[in-house]
This record gives structure tokens, C-alpha cells and sequence, in this order.
């Protein structure tokens, strides 16, 4: 019979053990310890004693025979006997959750501020387990560098989410360097659904990158679409550092822009990069307005074997390539591929598809033409100015039309590039 | 029958405790309905006014039905019977968290239910000051510290 009450005694109660490690240190009254014959109390033994000695201890604590008092017990409802009241302060951690769960979302921010037992219970909550506060979709966040002027002298960096559907926008500065442990986010990220990240006008260095990293941890289901990197100084960054950020969101993107940046060296982006990403979501890749650093290189590494990923991939961004190390055959191959996977849709949709590539050493225009020919493509020059060129080559059906525009690399440069080492 | 901190006895009808889902288990497996078997079930910290409130509330929902756990979006903070919120709010507020932890040791899930949307309607809208004079809380934050919170809770908070 005592088997049988084993069995029954499946209540379960509010969990209790190790909910909020963070806020050990304020348990409240732990009514286990002081509840005599309580569910919670037998729950609480019996995880310490073993079977027999549970079974025993349950059968006395029901019939109220009287057993030795431990010691601990007693002490405990000796200092409780001289406060019978019950303060808020002394509440369990589990009952403060509940009441919050039922606040609305600002009041549960605020409710952070009003003391640290508090704080740590909505931290705990949203950040461990994301269960309080619904998240919040970000349309856009931006990390920009405050010019000094606008900051007063200090050199600052701004952090600002849009969202397009409410049309709202709210701005947080930084100081440089970006310290995690001195200004840590973790909470507001937390309920952050990022969309889109665009970094502009700062030196890019691996504390940003570090910095970005730690918080977008706490963000629920990172999945941004687009990151977008603007007007950056890549002196400062090293080798990995872009890997790294492209480490944590890389694999969700559909549009990534790398554009007006100085400082860069071919190292920075490669088609090791590229393959950080998933070939068959991008749609779009930017890498424009590229000033390498130096006079000691022609070209990105970024070249062919990228290409070739979306290729086999049969995925087919828009590609806007400056300063890159692909060669004419190649993109040929590109467009070609383009046309032959277009052809297989089922509408006659007119479809467009349009591949800039500009000032790569290893693309030019006769070689692209003499290309086009060997693959039986119909191509045609459709205009030709100083610095461009751009050739329209038409499916068979004439609905799908593939634009590729070639800037070639200007004369004075190829006059500086004469003394330099080819890359292959 | 019950005994209260103050060792006051009080004895309670078995039916009025079917809300109660722990105590409810806990006489029928240990058969203490049976009128031969007057041993009390000792509940400490919950005080004379505590147990008279929680009597009222039995014997005021006893023909309810069984507590249905709602859905986040359904359970709305202004959905309370009357007859709690009356109560709840004319009552002095050491007396509702007595409620509230009785409420949660027994399981009395709607008593604690509503108890606890009582407690977060009033602090919706308050300011930071205003909660901490409502619920008797100090704050142990340095400057800086709610500095570093309210820059970061301004920024979240849309």
C-alpha cells in the first residue's frame, strides 16, 4: 500500500530547485524547510533520503507522530515566530516571475530598475530563457561612428534600431572602445529580432566585432537577412575579423554589401568568406568602391571559386564585383548558367538578371565577347562609354535577358600595376 | 481541520477545498476525511486574517468550475471575478500576500491567479519610485549602476 502511494504522489508543484541561479543569493522563504508534512517538503526529502526511509518519513509526517525534530527545522520557525508578517522582500523568486509575466511590456522594463533581486529574476527569465518579454523585430539596427562634432569631442558609436512598420527609431552611444563588460546590452538584445545590420562609418576592428558577437548571443533566433558594411576603414581590421562576424550571421543572408571601404587588402574578402554564406539564399552581393590599401595589390581574392558555388548552387545573385580577382571565363560560364536555369521556369515572365564587374585585371571586354561566341550566346554590345561597356545577352526565346556591365580597370592604374606580381 | 501559525484551530469543510489541488491529494490519500481522524495539517505563516480571507474565498467559489489553465493571450490581466476583485482590492495588502503564498503553497491555482493579476494591475503604470514604496522594496543599486539600466531600458523600451 505504501507502493501505491508512491505512485499517486506525482503532484508537482512549482518548480523550485535551481530556477534562478542568478538569484541565489535572495532566496525567499523556501517553505519547503518550514512546511511540515507539506507535498513540497516530502518532495524536497525524498530527493535527499533514500526509498525506504522516505516511505517512513511520509508515514510519520501524515499520522503526526511525533518524531525528533531536526534541529534546522526548528530554528527555522524559531526566528520566524517573532515576524508574522510577510513583506514583499521575502517572496519567492517563482512568485515575483508569475506577477511579472502578467505585466505589460514597459512596466516589466521598468520593474529592472527597482532593485537588483528584481532585475536578476527579468534577466534571468528573458535573457536564460527568453520566456517573458515577447520578442521585438528590429527592422534595421545600425552601428555608426559619431563624427566628433555630434558627440561633443568624444569618440562614441551609435547603435540604433529602426522599425519600419511603426516608423520608429531609438539611438544608444557608446563609448570607444567597446567594452562588453562595461556597458553589456544582453537584456535589450534579448528581445531583439533582427533583420537587417548595417556598420558605416567607423574603423572596423575585431572589438567591434567582439562586441557585436557577445550581444547578438542573447538575441533570439539571429536570423538577420542583410548586412551591409559602409564607408569603413579595414585598416584596423585583421584577417579574421570579418570572418568572425560573418561566422554568427552569415548563414541567413540574402544580401550582403560591402561598399566604400578603404584600407582593405586582399586577404579581407575571399571567396572563403563567400562560402561562409549559404549560396542558395543570397540573392544579392555588393563589393564596391573598394580602395585597396597600398600600392601592393591589384585585387581581392575574391575570385572564380565563388562564382562556382552559386553555380552549383544554381542560385544566382545580382553581383556588383569591384576590384576582384574573377576572370572573364568565368563570369561567362555565370551568365551562361543563368540563362540555361531562367530557361527552365515555367512562366514567361521576362526575367533580368544584371552582373557588374568592375576594375577586375583579369576581365575585359574583347576576351568577354570572344567568350560569349564560343558558348553560342547571343550577346550584344548595347553601349559603350568611357568607363563602360555593357553587353546584353538574350535567352533563345528573347525573355530572359542577362546585363553585364564591365567597367575596365582605368589606364593610369594599369600603368601603376605594371610592376606588380599577378595574382592567379 | 487546520491549525494556523498562531495555533488557532479552524476547521474547514471538505468540500470547500476542491480548488486547493494539494491539499485536496493530501486528504484523500491519507484518508483524513474520515471524521475519526481529527489530526490538523499544520500551515505555518499563514496567519488568523489570512486563513479567515482564504475561508471566504472557499466558501465564495465553491460551486465554481474546475480551474482551466488559459493561454498567455487569452489570460488577460482585468479578467477577475468580481467578488475578488471587490475583495482584493479593499483588502490591506500584507493580508493579499498572505493569500498569494497560501495560494501557492496549497495550489490554489485561480485564488493565485487572481491574487497575482490584482498585484500586477496596480503595477502597471506605476513609476520606479511608486513600486518600491507599494512593495516595501530597497534599492540596491549604485548611480552608475541605474544609470547603465535606464540608458539600457530606455533603448529597448519602444
Amino acid at each position: 500500500s505504501f507502493q501505491m502511494e508512491v505512485n499517486h504522489l506525482q503532484i508537482t508543484p512549482l518548480l523550485r530547485k535551481n530556477s534562478f541561479p542568478s538569484a541565489r543569493k535572495f532566496s525567499g522563504l523556501d517553505f519547503r524547510k518550514e512546511f511540515k508534512g507539506s507535498v513540497l517538503e516530502r518532495k524536497a526529502k525524498n530527493q535527499r533520503r533514500g526509498i525506504i526511509s522516505s516511505i517512513l518519513g511520509r508515514f510519520t509526517d501524515w499520522t503526526g507522530i511525533s518524531r525528533k525534530p531536526s534541529k534546522r527545522l526548528n530554528a527555522v520557525s524559531d526566528s520566524l515566530s517573532c515576524d508574522l508578517l510577510c513583506p514583499i522582500d521575502e517572496f519567492p523568486c517563482e512568485i515575483l516571475l508569475e506577477i511579472f509575466a502578467k505585466l505589460d511590456r514597459t512596466t516589466v522594463i521598468r520593474c529592472r530598475e527597482v532593485c537588483s533581486k528584481w532585475k536578476n529574476i527579468i534577466e534571468d527569465a528573458n535573457v536564460l530563457r527568453q520566456t517573458l518579454l515577447k520578442p521585438k523585430t528590429l527592422s534595421r539596427l545600425c552601428i555608426r561612428g559619431v563624427p566628433k562634432k555630434e558627440s561633443g569631442g568624444k569618440r562614441m558609436i551609435e547603435m540604433r534600431w529602426i522599425d519600419y512598420d511603426t516608423q520608429s527609431c531609438k539611438a544608444i552611444l557608446l563609448p570607444i572602445p567597446l567594452n562588453v563588460n562595461a556597458s553589456p546590452l544582453f537584456f535589450a538584445f534579448s528581445q531583439f529580432q533582427i533583420q537587417r545590420i548595417v556598420i558605416q562609418d567607423l574603423s572596423f576592428t575585431d572589438d567591434i566585432v567582439h562586441f557585436l558577437r557577445m550581444n547578438l548571443h542573447y538575441c533570439p533566433s539571429l536570423s538577420p537577412v542583410q548586412l551591409t558594411l559602409s564607408n569603413l576603414d579595414f585598416g584596423t581590421a585583421k584577417s579574421l575579423t570579418l570572418h568572425h562576424l560573418l561566422a554568427v550571421v552569415g548563414k541567413t543572408l540574402e544580401v550582403l554589401e560591402i561598399q566604400s571601404v578603404y584600407g582593405i587588402r586582399p586577404l579581407d574578402f575571399t571567396d572563403a568568406h563567400v562560402s561562409q554564406l549559404d549560396a542558395t539564399k543570397v540573392r544579392r552581393l555588393v563589393v564596391d568602391k573598394i580602395r585597396l590599401s597600398g600600392c601592393t595589390s591589384r585585387s581581392l581574392l575574391l575570385g572564380d571559386d565563388s562564382l562556382r558555388l552559386f553555380i552549383s548552387a544554381n542560385n544566382f545573385p545580382t553581383l556588383v564585383l569591384d576590384r576582384c580577382n574573377v576572370t572573364t571565363g568565368v563570369v561567362c560560364d555565370y551568365s551562361h548558367s543563368w540563362l540555361d536555369s531562367a530557361q527552365y521556369d515555367e512562366e514567361a515572365v521576362h526575367r533580368h538578371q544584371v552582373c557588374t564587374v568592375k576594375r577586375c585585371h583579369r576581365v575585359n571586354a574583347a576576351h568577354f565577347e570572344e567568350e560569349c561566341s564560343k558558348r553560342r550566346l547571343n550577346c550584344r554590345r548595347s553601349s559603350v562609354t568611357r568607363t563602360t561597356t555593357v553587353y546584353n545577352i538574350q535567352s533563345e526565346h528573347g525573355h530572359d535577358e542577362f546585363t553585364f556591365a564591365l567597367f575596365p580597370v582605368p589606364v593610369e592604374d594599369s600603368k601603376k600595376e605594371e610592376g606588380l606580381p599577378h595574382l592567379n | 481541520t487546520f491549525t494556523t501559525e498562531e495555533t488557532e484551530s479552524v476547521t474547514i469543510e471538505r468540500d470547500l477545498l476542491r480548488h486547493a489541488a494539494n491539499l485536496d491529494k493530501l486528504i484523500s490519500e491519507t484518508g483524513r476525511d474520515a471524521s475519526n481522524n481529527p489530526l490538523p495539517i499544520h500551515l505555518p505563516r499563514v496567519t488568523k486574517e489570512t486563513m479567515d480571507a482564504l475561508i471566504a474565498w472557499f466558501n465564495e467559489h465553491k460551486d465554481d468550475a474546475d480551474w482551466v489553465e488559459k493561454k498567455d493571450e487569452d489570460n488577460k490581466i482585468e479578467d477577475i471575478p468580481d467578488y475578488d476583485k471587490q475583495t482584493f482590492d479593499a483588502i490591506d495588502q500584507q493580508i493579499l500576500y498572505g493569500l498569494i503564498i497560501a495560494a501557492e503553497l496549497l495550489d490554489i491555482k485561480p485564488l493565485f491567479d487572481s491574487t497575482c493579476k490584482v498585484v500586477a494591475g496596480k503595477l502597471n503604470g506605476m513609476t520606479v519610485e511608486q513600486m518600491r514604496e507599494y512593495l516595501d522594496v530597497e534599492c540596491d543599486f549604485t548611480e552608475e549602476e541605474l544609470k547603465t539600466i535606464r540608458e539600457e531600458n530606455e533603448w529597448c523600451n519602444s
